[in-house]
């Protein structure tokens, strides 16, 4: 009987052996180095995601420097944080590595924003001409309750897309009792009176106090109603056992007025305001000299003169408190002192004179 | 004559090598379906470019901005009158009124969108084609049996209130 | 001869996968570098299509409500401004270095009842640069005699 050779033994039990080890290290790299491919491929798909994301906001912000008002629903695949540092404002996309700035655009929002589309409404700053697209962006997770029955809180309020989500409450619905609707951020929105009647010293019982910290308060208070469309926005947040006060901005147009309630947030309100400043200072600097090479061809009556030398007091008047820090009330008085003096002037060029208007 | 075992082992060895060939090929076989699927690939993408957003954007919004913005223009010959003013003149046949420079608004209105026309597609490489209903103001046959892109520009005449439609065509050039 | 077969099969099956993935990152590259141009172009123009309605340019708008309306008095004013602010590198520069960045926007008179102008508005241009170039009829208002010319607008960019 042939003795029965074990498999293994022997050259060819050699190479056998050889042959299974060789197979199973090459395999395993194979399967290492595929596994490694689709990981890359896994997470450069989620960055691709988050970059295509944060490439259609940008576009969207460079879309609307050239419209003049639109409201607009946007799709978005992830979460968006706006950031205002130091002048620098910026977003960036849930799961993307770079943020981008966007310093020319002004942009009142809430800090974050998270879900599947976006409210977009554009609309101009004007003193009283053009100066910078204003975006407010917002969504459907953003409670908006407006608290008060001035005409300046109905205004505001019906500035706001119909779709967002916003109410008003009625004064004998109590704030204390305000049920939490499991909104990623709720931000009421009253004037002085408001203020005093209803969150003077009151606590929201019905939210928890992990979800009191998503909830704000902008107290919106015009000097002489809707008439006199400037004032004190005064921010608040709530603390544990109250609203806390953060600090109060200003504002002296009503596209101004409206950002300070879409954003529900000093600093990034805050930012918006400077950038607004800033750009109002630019442009009455541009109009002023459009003035000076109007008036260089002298064949203008007095009149015309008259008018264009009262515009470029205005004009300066602007340039210098947009180049000032820390402006006061009064100031801001002033600027919208000017902003209607150039309205009026620029009304009486058209309809008395012959002469260029300036917007 | 050879013994079994001998014949054995060497079909057996010959079998073998069979085999062995046999898979050599299998595998250049697949080597060459592999390499022949990326050419036909790279040729697809080299003779199907994607349509550029550029190019669509230039034909479409070319065109319509185009017409916008010529018949707001100022004429030379009589500054005081626009290129609407004329091309609803020239078709308003029944009561056409304006001269323009010793010129009817006809003539002045087909030398004037063929001066502004001319340069400008030129420079951008592109031919052109107008044309304005019931008026004797046309320019037409350069982009015949081109791929086109048209503009349209309504005007209303007075006083009968009708409507005429100034047609501009762009394609691109030879 | 087996092992040397086997060795021979995986040098082969290697050298496929390289190949594979060569070819695979050179698509990817491409189509990377494709993206990359198509988001400059889409830049390019929803920029063209927002100089139509700067502030700085726009035509007064009580007066003529326009799109690609640019007002002649603001063309001769702009131009020289963002040179003074680029030399005193002011807020303005920045605001328009921000916005405009390597970018050329000329606008050129092809049609005028009076002599034809040309104003250089922006001038960031770099010589070595890949550039991209969109022309955009624009009107150009004068606001003393409330007339109309015709202009292109040359938006380049470059990368």
């Amino acid at each position: 009987m042939a003795e029965r050779r074990s498999l293994f033994s022997g050259r060819r039990g050699f190479e056998l052996q050889f042959n299974w080890l060789f197979v199973l290290i090459a395999g395993a790299i194979f399967l290492m180095f595929f596994f490694s491919i689709i990981r890359n491929q896994s997470d450069s798909s989620t960055e691709e995601r988050a970059s295509e994301t944060q490439s259609d906001v940008d576009f969207l912000f460079r879309a609307s420097l050239g419209s003049r008002s639109s409201d607009k629903l946007v799709p978005l695949g992830g979460s968006v944080e706006f950031m205002c540092e130091d002048g620098v404002s910026q977003y960036i996309v849930d799961g993307s590595r770079v943020s981008s700035q966007y310093n020319y655009l002004a942009v009142f929002s809430p800090s974050l924003l998270d879900g599947k589309e976006l409210f977009v409404k554009t609309d101009f700053f004007r003193a009283p001409f053009h100066v910078m697209p204003f975006l407010f962006v917002t969504n459907k997770d953003t409670q908006y309750v407006f608290i008060g029955e001035s005409p300046f809180l109905k205004s505001i309020y019906s500035s706001m897309p119909e779709n967002a989500t916003k109410r008003f409450l009625p004064p004998a619905e109590g704030v204390s009792q305000f049920k939490d609707g499991s909104f990623d951020k709720v931000i009421f929105v009253t004037d002085e009176k408001g203020y005093e009647d209803s969150f003077a010293g009151v606590k929201l019982s019905k939210f928890s106090n992990d979800r009191l910290k998503e909830v704000s308060l902008v107290v919106i208070a015009p000097l002489g109603g809707i008439a006199n469309y400037y004032g004190a926005a005064t921010f608040y947040r709530h603390s544990d056992s109250a609203f806390q006060r953060v600090d109060e901005s200003f504002f002296f147009t009503p596209e101004l007025a409206l950002g300070a309630a879409y954003s529900g947030d000093l600093a990034i309100y805050s930012c918006q305001l400077d950038k607004a400043l800033k750009r109002m200072g630019l442009i009455a600097s541009i109009h002023e000299e459009r003035i000076g090479k109007i008036l260089e061809e002298s064949r203008f009556s007095s009149a015309c003169i008259d008018r264009y030398s009262s515009m470029n007091s205005y004009l300066e008047i602007m340039k210098e408190l947009s180049d000032r820090k820390n402006l006061a009330l009064d100031d801001y008085g002033e600027l919208f002192e000017a902003i209607q003096g150039i309205k009026r002037v620029n009304t009486e060029l058209i309809d008395k004179t012959p002469c260029p208007a300036i917007y | 004559m050879k013994s079994e075992p001998e014949l054995d082992s060497r079909s057996g060895s010959r079998r073998l090598k069979r085999r062995a060939q046999l898979e050599m090929i299998g595998l250049i076989v697949i080597v060459i379906m592999v390499i022949t699927v990326m050419l036909v690939y790279l040729v697809y993408k080299v003779n199907n470019p994607s349509e550029s957003i550029k190019r669509g954007y230039v034909n479409k919004e070319l065109a319509s901005n185009f017409l916008i913005t010529i018949t707001k223009v100022n004429v030379k010959e009589c500054p005081q009158q626009t290129l609407t003013d004329l091309v609803t003149d020239c078709a308003n046949t029944a009561r056409r009124s304006i001269y323009c420079g010793g010129e009817k608004s006809c003539v002045v209105a087909n030398k004037t969108l063929y001066d502004i026309l001319t340069p400008t597609m030129d420079e951008l490489g592109k031919d052109f084609e107008f044309s304005v209903e019931r008026a004797d103001l046309n320019y037409t046959g350069a982009c015949k049996d081109k791929e086109r892109v048209q503009a349209v520009q309504v005007f209303t005449l007075f006083p009968s209130m009708e409507r005429i439609r100034l047609t501009l065509n762009v394609c691109d050039a030879d | 001869m087996q092992s040397t077969e086997t060795i021979f099969v995986v040098i082969i099956i290697i050298v496929i996968v390289l190949l594979g993935f060569v070819f695979y990152s050179r698509v990817q590259e491409s189509s990377i570098k494709e993206k990359q141009r198509e988001q400059r172009v889409l830049r390019m123009i929803t920029l063209a299509h927002a100089l139509s309605n700067w502030p700085e340019l726009e035509c007064s708008t009580l007066e003529s409500r326009d799109f690609d309306c640019i007002d002649r008095l603001k063309l001769g004013v702009l131009s020289d401004f963002i040179n003074v602010s680029r030399q005193d590198d002011t807020y303005a520069f920045k605001y328009y270095n921000d916005l405009l960045r390597r970018s050329r926007i000329v606008i050129t008179e092809v049609y005028s009842h009076t002599d034809k102008e040309s104003w250089v508005v922006y001038d960031n241009s770099v010589e070595s640069a890949s550039k991209e170039t969109v022309f955009i009829p624009v009107n150009v208002f004068d606001p003393t005699d409330h007339t109309f010319t015709f202009a292109m607008m040359e938006l380049s960019l470059y990368e």
